[in-house]
């Protein structure tokens, strides 16, 4: 029949279009909880991504240094002290404390292309990895800072660090292949293209949008520098020194994934640096427990006060119609206006300044119809027997409210609270203007403060690190969706 | 003699008490007009420098400009097309969600849809904001071109997190549509489509429309999930898929560095957001009091 | 004796485990009006959800045994839409559609087939004056249904039904929330409405059930919570001469 037909259709047109929330929230999930634990960056260099597994050293570097891969430019520039603090490198923001094994120098002058001399500056330390190894104040101290790195014999095994590979590998090419055609210029390439180029799997420089010219391995940096089309894949030192010698050689510009893992326990459980930018959001966690703390404390008697006086003592009339009203306008009050409002009364008017007190104030206000609501349902569902029974007794009404239908109701109640923690959690645009942007440790009601939600508004706001945005969102989702569990379980049980 | 002035006592805290919790009461509807006013205060001194026609139908706004100007026209139509946009998309998923939960409401599919939308309802806009930088935004960039920031992915964004509001209200008026009604369709040889449509829908229209009204006073109200993604240029944005600034957005923006008359001229945008979400409660409020009445002739 | 319509066959059903009919056998014939009679909670309303089917309603029913309808079985030989168009049920409680009268009763017809303006009112027209309520209402056809009394109420919901011309009408205690006036209305819509149609009445009323009806069955609980039916026949007959005690006990007052 054809009504039969389109009823079920219709049935599931409308099944499918619920379970596409079930498939957004999925995604959104999933999507942050990977890239809060896993970062990937593109960036572009120099060298392609084989490692040389032949040099005759190896390079570790500190747990917490985010560093397991460097280039040798990097690296190069990192033995001259042209990098002298792994911001740059790794988002680690602490100069970098280098050693270098002393039977390495000649070795290492000759592959970076250094001078000796260069050895001899203050960055860098002499030390064998024997030395090392027994120094254990020092093997200790190395460890725990988060920007150490030696460079130490092949097979000098020294544990607890990473092990840093090392990429060397630069296509060097003919200048034609990076020459302007029609105004565009060949770009920077995938590894995967890398590949194809080196197993001459591609013919010509136009299949990587180069221009119109036959791709030519060749055998020799000479070759490179007269031939067009020329390209071979060399040594970086080699290349370097070709440089230096003034070779009319360039190289193609390669892309590098950078895949590490993003949310660390260090993160956590260190200090923010730099106003936020560096470092670690310890203190912002802190300041955020804090702030939801004093927020709830503030909130919570008013709120069930106000459900008391509804349920318990309310006429119908204007009075009360008024209550009702004011809760469900406070309710629909964008956070911004609250932010506003706190900023003209609290931060300015009553002089309380950028600080955790004005903050506190404001989003107290904004989360009263939460617990309001809650626990006036919660109050009212209270059985009236009780309620009779104690009162059949002689208690006043306000010692039943107090000793009978508070404590009936509390779970209720509880569930309230909890709901306005998660919305204080995640609260940013009333806090902006009204609590500061400290992210220090908060000392006292009066000082400035960040709190997580806003830090990452500020992260993406202010051009930080995309990564640390991410690392923190996945904090406070973490921190929502334990509010929310927790609210569940007490749900449940009042069920039961 | 004791006993008495116990009991006494008890009945001075009781009177005492009635007061206290009368006042905790009051401080919602304190705080609304407080709000109001002090929001007002500031914003219409504005007025005195700049008109009003200006201010809401001129394009041009150059707080900076040698001659500065103050026009939020751009505004006000990008805060209304994102808006317009979300609920548009919104409104299917919503509804079809609010229809399922409440018709087909036996199952684990459905348990976990409604805890579906208590999770999306508890997650804070910056992230959600976080999530159109990284999704959303490189989507609309692939399928329209552009750069991706845009109206449109705000438009998207904000969808999402209205719907929550949407889903919940509207479940909850279906609900209340009487059994009897459901079962005389049937009773007549009715389709449950049929009947979901032609009777139990119509019927609940009216929650399903506050829950709309709702939605919008919450959509144009958020502020930093669309300033992540709504490109914040402060011109006129001619299709969705240009960047553009919301009324809120303007006001986060340049708020940390306004001053005189500038700064003014913020408050008093805020001021015409505030108003007109109190008009939209205010609707709702009628509404409801409405279909209270009673569906007589 | 006219043909039979319906014929139930050992008809047993359970809401989950527990048992709530018990071996149901009955014919009804074809333009009669049979009453089921009998203390609350026997299963009288629960049978007769069975005949349109509107038990599937509820989860949790399962059912053991046949039912004929014009020879096919509701379960297996039938198009449920198609049964339920046309063995049509009127609610113990009015329930009327929150729309105008006219909306309500075009209602079903424009379930089935798109109809003209003009034949939609005739079919509303004819509906209303075979419920005895067009001259009442023909000047506001286009205001809210829920504008009518409770009686007035009651026979749009007869209309409503009669108006995707059905062969069977079910009634659920049609009239036990109305005035007396309003009942007897109905009352005489039943027995002139029984010409064209086959109606089943569940009542609590027995003067009612002796008023209307040509067949009367008669049921009770059994110790084990059961509905079953006692026994059935014709209205005259079970009234001045019932063949179980039982019933002659429950006709006489002596409980129920």
């Amino acid at each position: 029949m054809d009504r039969k037909k389109s009823n079920r259709i219709a049935l599931t047109l409308i099944q499918s279009l619920s379970v596409l929330t079930i498939l957004i929230l999925a995604l959104m999930l999933s999507y942050l909880i990977y890239r809060g634990l896993y970062s990937n960056k593109l960036i572009e260099r120099e060298v392609s991504d084989y490692v040389n597994y032949d040099l005759p050293f190896e390079v570790y570097s500190s747990k917490n240094s985010n560093v397991d891969e460097l280039d040798y430019f990097t690296l190069r520039k990192i033995v001259q002290g042209k990098i002298y603090s792994l911001r740059k490198v790794s988002n680690v923001n602490r100069d970098i404390k280098l050693y270098i094994d002393p039977s390495l120098i000649k070795f290492l002058s000759s592959y970076l292309n250094l001078e000796i001399s260069e050895f001899e500056d203050d960055n860098v330390n002499i030390l064998t990895a024997n030395n090392l190894i027994n120094d254990k104040s020092l093997l200790k101290e190395l460890k725990r800072y988060e920007a150490s790195i030696i460079i130490s014999e092949k097979n000098s095994n020294i544990k607890g660090f990473n092990s840093v590979e090392i990429s060397d590998m630069v296509i060097s090419v003919n200048k034609d292949v990076k020459a302007l055609y029609d105004n565009k210029r060949i770009g920077n390439l995938k590894n995967e293209e890398v590949e194809s180029l080196i197993n001459d799997s591609i013919k010509n420089w136009s299949e990587l949008n180069g221009p119109n010219l036959d791709v030519k391995k060749v055998d020799s940096l000479d070759e490179v520098a007269k031939i067009s089309g020329a390209f071979m894949p060399i040594q970086a030192s080699l290349y370097q020194k070709a440089i230096n010698a003034q070779k009319q050689i360039q190289s193609l510009q390669v892309f590098h994934e950078v895949s590490t893992q993003n949310l660390k326990l260090n993160y956590l459980l260190s200090e923010s640096e730099d106003e936020g930018k560096y470092g670690g959001i310890l203190s912002i966690i802190f300041n955020t427990l804090v702030m939801v703390f004093l927020t709830i404390i503030i909130a919570t008697p008013i709120s069930v006060a106000g459900a008391i006086y509804l349920v318990q003592y309310a006429k119908k009339g204007k009075l009360t119609s008024l209550i009702k009203t004011g809760i469900d306008l406070l309710a629909a009050v964008p956070s911004i206006i609250f932010g506003l409002f706190g900023l003209l009364i609290f931060v300015q008017l009553m002089g309380l300044g950028f600080s955790l007190i004005s903050g506190v104030l404001t989003v107290s206000i904004m989360i009263l119809p939460t617990i309001l609501r809650t626990s006036e349902e919660a109050i009212r569902s209270v059985s009236p027997s009780l309620i009779e029974a104690s009162r059949g007794l002689g208690a006043t009404k306000i010692e039943t409210i107090f000793k009978v239908v508070l404590p009936s109701a509390s779970r209720g109640i509880t569930t309230g609270i909890i709901l306005a923690i998660g919305r204080a959690l995640g609260e940013t645009a009333a806090l902006i203007f009204t609590i500061g942007s400290s992210t220090s440790f908060v000392s006292g009601l009066k000082s400035s403060s960040r709190v997580l939600a806003q830090h990452i508004y500020l992260i993406i706001i202010e051009g930080g690190s995309i990564d640390d945005a991410f690392a923190s969102a996945l904090v406070l989702i973490i921190l929502v969706l334990l509010v929310n569990s927790i609210t569940k379980i007490i749900m449940k049980k009042e069920i039961k | 003699m004791k006993k008495n002035t116990n009991n006494k006592r008890r009945r001075v805290i009781e009177q005492g008490s009635k007061v206290v919790l009368l006042l905790c009461a009051l401080v919602s509807i304190t705080a609304v007009i407080a709000i109001t006013l002090y929001i007002v205060n500031q914003g219409v001194p504005f007025f005195s420098e700049v008109s009003f026609t200006e201010f809401m139908f001129s394009l041009d706004w150059s707080p900076s400009a040698d001659i500065p100007k103050y026009g939020i026209a751009s505004f006000i139509l990008a805060s209304f097309e994102v808006v317009l946009i979300a609920i548009i998309l919104a409104i299917p998923v919503g509804l079809s969600t609010a229809i399922f939960l409440s018709e087909f409401a036996k199952g684990k599919l459905s348990k976990i849809v409604r805890n579906t939308i208590e999770l999306l309802a508890g997650i804070p806009s910056i992230i959600y904001g976080l999530f159109g930088i990284a999704i959303v935004v490189p989507a609309v960039r692939n399928t329209f071109g552009g750069n991706g920031y845009s109206l449109l992915s705000a438009s998207i964004i904000l969808a999402i997190m209205i719907l929550p509001t949407i889903i919940n209200i509207s479940e909850v008026s279906i609900r209340t549509v009487p059994d009897a009604l459901r079962h005389a369709s049937i009773a007549m040889g009715a389709t449950k489509w049929q009947t979901i449509y032609k009777v139990v829908v119509p019927a609940a229209v009216k929650g399903i429309v506050t829950s709309i009204i709702l939605a919008l006073g919450r959509a144009i109200g958020e502020t930093t999930a669309v300033l992540l993604v709504g490109g914040n240029a402060a011109v006129f944005a001619k299709y969705p898929t240009d960047m553009g600034r919301t009324l809120t957005m303007n006001i986060i923006t340049d708020m940390s560095y306004a001053e005189g008359t500038h700064l003014s001229a913020l408050f008093a945008t805020a001021m015409l957001l505030f108003i007109f979400i109190l008009l939209l409660n205010f609707i709702v409020v009628y509404i409801s009091n409405k279909s209270k009445v009673g569906a007589g002739e | 004796m006219n043909e039979s319509l319906f014929k139930v066959n050992d008809l047993d059903l359970w809401y989950g485990d527990h048992q709530a009919l018990n071996k149901i056998n009955m014919e009804i014939e074809k333009n009669s009006i049979t009453a089921f009679i009998g203390p609350s909670g026997c299963g009288k309303s629960t049978f007769l959800r069975v005949l349109d089917r509107m038990n599937d309603l509820i989860d949790s029913v399962t059912i053991k045994g046949n039912v004929f309808f014009e020879g096919k079985n509701i379960y297996n030989d039938m198009d449920i839409l198609e049964l339920r168009r046309r063995v049509g049920m009127v609610f113990q409680k009015p329930n009327p559609f929150p729309m105008t009268i006219f909306d309500n009763i075009s209602y079903g017809p424009k379930l089935y087939k798109k109809y003209k303006k003009s034949e939609l009112y005739d079919v509303v027209e004819k509906s209303l004056k075979q419920a005895a309520l067009w001259e009442e209402v023909k000047d506001r056809l286009h205001t809210s249904a829920l504008g009518l009394s409770g009686g007035q109420q009651q026979r749009l919901c007869l209309a409503r039904t009669l108006a995707v011309n059905p062969d069977v009408i079910l009634m659920d205690e049609p009239t036990s929330a109305l005035d007396p006036i309003s009942t007897t209305k109905i009352e005489e819509l039943m027995i002139e409405l029984k010409k064209e149609y086959t109606i089943i009445i569940v009542t609590h009323n027995m003067q009612q059930a002796s008023r209307v009806s040509e067949a009367t069955s008669f049921f009770l609980i059994d110790d084990n919570r059961r509905g079953y039916l006692v026994e059935s026949g014709e209205t005259s007959e079970i009234f001045l001469n019932p063949k179980d005690k039982r019933t002659e006990d429950y006709i006489s007052g002596k409980f129920g």
